[in-house]
């Protein structure tokens, strides 16, 4: 009988990434990128970022210990 | 430049008929399978969820609220960061239970066809202003395009195409263990298309408008208040409740329950998806704000949703003009057919069916599959028409977003139903019914009724808005969505904090929350067969085959199958197969109704030990301390029954086996897997029939002879009561059966036995020989001095006569002396001897007795091969075997002797070419005094010293004869120089002897 899938090791990444992500969306981090003399891609580069991080969360979550 | 109404509506037609053509394609395998089932395709297929919405109105949204529109998608990737926590737990419930869509998911949470009914409905509702929204959207382009109002024909023929493809395409299979790869492909290949059509727009626009990047940025540095109202919203805007809205969207919207879920691929897709889908978003909305600000430049006083057509439009391309125009129409179709679909399967499962009488349907009907695809397509028809009907209805005063925002907070009321179906099992029905009605009602006062009177459907006194402190003129949706989702949440938790779930919403909540198995049941059928007789009346003769059919085939069953806990298997897969058809409840109903559990029949012990197990299983990584520890005994002592070198067979009160350990499968051929659950009546094979008998018996200890694959086999049973724990009236709880086999230890005995026998048989020859020894010795004397005394000859003669007689005792009981002193090895000499001149000896000695028989013995062993022994004992050794070669052998046919030596020792082979021996001679030829020979010619002691002299040098002896074939006897002993251990071929040589 296998043991049961360790559930914490595929959810802990997408946690964290998830937080990095609010703090960086809805924290007040927000006001250091959403400035109009940082131009007018910087928001895509957070979202660009974000979308890394989720990556690498579910990359976390796919590799065996 | 304007195009004609006729040309863009060829466009659309050849577009709509282009992706007919892949769908199809797909269907048929034209498309590369690797293609198909891509992790890219099924991400792009998530693409659905930008709409005529994004396509459109992102720039209108951008417009009025800067990077707020972004939230409409960051909302989404944050959803896509939670894939491992939320989407794919939620996809392997739509699998394991195949569930198609959100109502299925909540009605089989919380076992409700009044949650099923709600979701549906407010779903419905939610939606109809989104697909009113996506007809607009492409009147709107036609619109804008040809600068003029096209015919309200124009919409419905849209909308006769698009309601087509949904029917061909997503309609096929009536079940959901099919995926609708063409659909998927389509979907993906329209989000392709929405891509590829805005960058080129804006690549145009970019170019024509400021002339290039460098131009946009210059322009950007002379209007600074561009990029300070784009970022303003961020401080001050919605940006947070829209995060949330889309964040629920993301996954909720019953477009992206379908791609995502529905129709999805596996775990590993979703997880590409993860990343991929957001990403395509993100190049989706990079030239929004370039098409934004290039729109105002060019058309200050225009509405911004139409600037993506109206800046492809005046660019000059007809070509560009066109393709913004298939982007459009792909945006609208790919969320009609999607949405339309999700929705239909919704108001079958849910609205229909639960109200059919399926019984009676099944009998006019013949054919359930059919009946069902075709609810299923007249559904699709109803709700494409309902959303064709509302936008006629539907002013067109709000914009894309409002609209598709208004859907937004419709589908965030079910977010908290979500996350307490996969987190909280204390949540309960009237909890969710009283917290998602609070949100409904919330919603449709602060945002849809107002929607309705705006758009003149409903009177004005409908627009309530207010009561939740939304003034005319301000964003809505902050309030609408705080209110809504506030009471829903409060009202979820507090009623279900309140009240009870019920025995099945536990049943389900613990399936929800960490996969389940079915509970042991006893069935009213005995049989996997008795199943189809009993689904017929409901679903149908051929739907019931085919359901059973294809239920055992997922199981791997076989129609015979007769075990409970199997069968109660095969009861629960029927029912999520059928759910996947007409949704958990109606399953549910069918399944309970022809299928009966005996409800005053306790299950087998052996179904209630699986059921525990894969409980604590299941359980397992949230026990902590006493409970861990008692786990892992309970988990040693299970790993020692299995692993015990004795057959175990527990037996419950039922006969049902508990147990049936690894040496029992070693001894019967009968694996646990498929020996456990079954009724010890039903097991085959000798051994499970002796177990049977035994048990059935009184004795508590019984020996069992058994024929398997063709040798006799011994077993030793013995049996004990189990007592139920706890018990004071010797309740027993079954019986446990240990079968020892006994076959190599009964061998063992026999060769021990035998051993025995010839030891007593030398201690007896031995005793013989001397005690017949000392007066054979006087008479010999005496018989020799008689003959040299006498003088008569005829008296001589008959002295001579005694004289001979006792040298033949004499030789008789040397041999006897010989065989009883054979064995005792520690006075033998071991010195190297050459064993050609050892033959030699041996040859010419049975010659002097043999000569007259005109037998010829060849000695052909080479003169270098030496052995070590000794000497005396070899010649005996070599006397005995070829006399017996000779004496088997006809005149005038050789007796050969050979040799062959190697680092492993010197093999001599005595062969003759007579009469050979039959099975029973060669069976008995080692017993001492056992011969072939005629009275008096043989003492029956040869063979017997031969072997004990080879066994005395560590050596082996085999014979290969055949009747007719002659004999060979093959000895092998240890070279010169190699060492003896004496005895330590002793087996050995009794093995090769027999063989």
């Amino acid at each position: 009988m296998a043991p049961p899938p360790d559930k914490s090791r595929a959810v802990e990444p997408a946690l964290w990434a998830f937080a990095v992500s609010l703090v960086l969306l809805v924290g007040p981090v927000r006001t250091l990128w959403a400035a109009p003399e940082r131009g007018w891609i910087l928001p895509f580069v957070i979202w660009l970022l974000i979308i890394g991080l989720g990556a690498w969360a579910v990359h976390r979550a796919s590799t065996p210990p | 430049m304007s195009q004609s109404i006729g040309v863009l509506f060829a466009v659309a037609v050849a577009y709509l008929l282009l992706l007919f053509g892949l769908a199809y394609a797909t269907e048929r395998g034209l498309v590369p399978a690797r293609l198909v089932r891509h992790p890219l395709t099924y991400a792009m297929s998530l693409g659905v969820y930008a709409t005529s919405w994004t396509y459109s109105g992102s720039v209108g949204f951008a417009r009025n609220h800067g990077y707020g529109f972004l939230t409409i998608y960051l909302g989404v990737t944050l959803s896509c960061l939670l894939v491992p926590v939320i989407w794919e737990p939620v996809l392997r419930l739509c699998r394991e239970h195949q569930l198609t869509s959100l109502a299925d998911l909540f009605a089989f949470r919380f076992q409700s066809q009044g949650a099923g009914v709600l979701v549906t409905v407010f779903m419905l509702a939610g939606n109809l202003p989104y697909l009113a929204l996506q007809i607009h959207a492409v009147t709107a382009g036609f619109k804008v395009l040809a600068q003029a109002s096209p015919p309200s024909s124009i919409a419905l023929m849209f909308c006769g195409l698009v309601t087509l493809f949904a029917l061909l395409f997503g309609a096929r299979h009536v079940t959901p263990r099919e995926r609708h790869a063409g659909l998927g492909v389509a979907i993906a290949f329209e989000s392709l298309v929405k891509l590829v059509a805005l960058l080129t727009v804006a690549g145009v626009a970019v170019t024509t408008v400021f002339g290039g990047f460098s131009g946009l940025s210059r322009w950007l540095a002379e209007h600074p208040d561009a990029l300070a109202r784009a970022y303003g919203p961020v401080e001050s805007g919605p940006w947070v409740t829209l995060l949330l809205l889309s964040f629920a969207a993301g996954f909720l919207l019953p477009r992206q329950f379908h791609m995502a879920f529905t129709e999805s691929l596996d775990g590993k897709a979703l997880r590409v998806a993860a990343w991929a889908f957001p990403l395509f978003l993100l190049l989706l909305n990079l030239p929004v704000l370039p098409l934004l600000w290039a729109g105002t430049v060019s058309f200050p006083d225009g509405n911004p949703d139409n600037y993506v057509l109206a800046l492809a439009s005046s660019s000059g391309h007809p070509l560009v003009a066109a393709f913004a125009f298939i982007g459009a129409i792909s945006a609208a179709s790919s969320m009609l057919i999607v949405d339309t679909l999700a929705l239909a399967a919704m108001c079958l499962n849910h609205l229909v069916l639960p109200r059919t009488d399926l019984a009676r349907a099944g009998d006019r009907a013949g054919d359930l599959y059919a009946g069902l695809l075709w609810a299923r397509r007249a559904l699709i028809v109803t709700v494409l028409a309902l959303g064709y009907a509302f936008s006629r209805l539907l002013a067109t005063r709000q914009g894309l977003v409002e609209i598709g925002l208004t859907s937004f907070v419709a589908v965030v009321q079910v977010l908290p139903g979500v996350l307490a179906l996969l987190f909280w099992r204390g949540a309960t029905r009237p909890g969710f019914l009283a917290g998602l009605s609070a949100g409904i009602a919330v919603w449709a006062l602060a945002l849809f009724f107002p929607l309705l009177a705006h758009g003149r459907l409903l009177p004005a006194a409908f627009d309530l808005a207010w009561v939740f402190g939304i003034r005319p003129g301000t964003e809505p949706w902050s309030a609408a969505t705080f209110w809504s989702l506030s009471l829903n949440t409060f009202l979820f938790g507090g009623v279900s904090l309140l009240t009870r779930p019920t025995a099945r919403e536990e049943e389900a909540a613990v399936a929800c929350t960490r996969g389940a198995t079915p509970g042991p049941v006893m069935l009213e059928p005995s049989s996997a067969e008795e199943f189809q007789a009993r689904l017929a009346p409901l679903l149908g003769e051929d739907a019931a085959s085919a359901e059973l059919t294809q239920a055992l085939a997922d199981l791997d069953m076989v129609p015979g199958e007769r075990r409970p806990a199997q069968l109660g298997r095969l009861r629960d897969r029927l029912q999520r197969n059928l759910s996947g058809l007409m949704g958990p409840l109606v399953a549910r109903w069918v399944v309970d109704r022809s299928i009966r559990v005996h409800h005053g029949k306790r299950a087998p012990l052996s179904d209630r030990i699986r059921a525990l197990e894969e409980q604590l299983r299941a359980s397992r990584a949230q026990l902590q301390g006493a409970p861990a520890e008692l786990e892992a005994y309970r988990r040693y002592l299970r790993r020692l029954l299995e692993d015990l070198p004795l057959g175990v067979c527990a037996l419950g009160p039922d006969r049902d086996v508990v147990i049936w350990n690894r040496a029992l499968e070693h001894s019967s051929g009968l694996s646990p897997q498929d020996a456990v659950g079954a009724r010890l009546e039903t097991l085959p094979g000798a051994l499970a029939a002796s177990v049977r008998a035994f048990v059935s018996g009184e004795a508590s200890q019984e020996e069992a002879h058994l024929q398997m694959n063709g040798t006799e086999r011994a077993f030793s049973l013995t049996r004990s009561q189990v007592r139920e724990p706890g018990s004071t009236t010797g309740e027993t709880a079954g019986v446990v059966v240990l079968v020892e086999d006994l076959t190599e230890r009964k061998l063992l005995a026999a060769q021990v036995a035998h051993q025995d026998r010839l030891a007593s048989v030398g201690r007896l020859a031995a005793g013989v020989a001397h005690e017949i020894g000392n007066p054979l010795t006087g008479i010999a004397c005496l018989a020799q001095n008689l003959v040299r005394e006498l003088g008569e000859a005829d008296l001589r003669d008959r002295v001579g006569l005694i004289l001979r007689e006792t040298q033949r005792i004499d030789a008789i009981v040397r041999v006897l002396l010989g065989y009883s002193h054979a064995g005792a090895a520690d006075g033998m000499r071991r010195d190297p001897v050459g064993l050609k001149a050892c033959v030699g000896e041996a040859i010419t000695l049975v010659r002097l007795s043999r000569e007259a028989k005109g037998v010829p013995c060849e000695n052909q062993v080479p003169d270098d091969v030496h052995v070590l022994g000794d000497r005396q004992r070899l010649i005996q050794v070599f006397v005995n075997l070829v006399s017996n070669a000779c004496d088997a052998s006809p005149a005038g046919t050789p007796v050969t002797v050979r040799a062959i030596a190697s680092t492993q020792g010197v093999k001599v082979f005595v062969q003759d070419r007579g009469t050979g021996m039959d099975e029973s001679t060669r069976e008995r030829m080692f017993e001492p005094f056992y011969t072939t020979k005629p009275p008096g010619q043989g003492t029956g002691l040869g063979l017997p010293l031969v072997a004990a002299i080879v066994r005395e040098h560590g050596g082996t002896l085999r014979v290969d004869t055949r009747p007719g074939a002659g004999t060979t006897v093959e000895v092998e002993l240890p070279g010169a120089g190699e060492p003896v251990v004496p005895g330590t071929r002793v087996a050995e040589a009794l093995g090769g002897a027999r063989a």
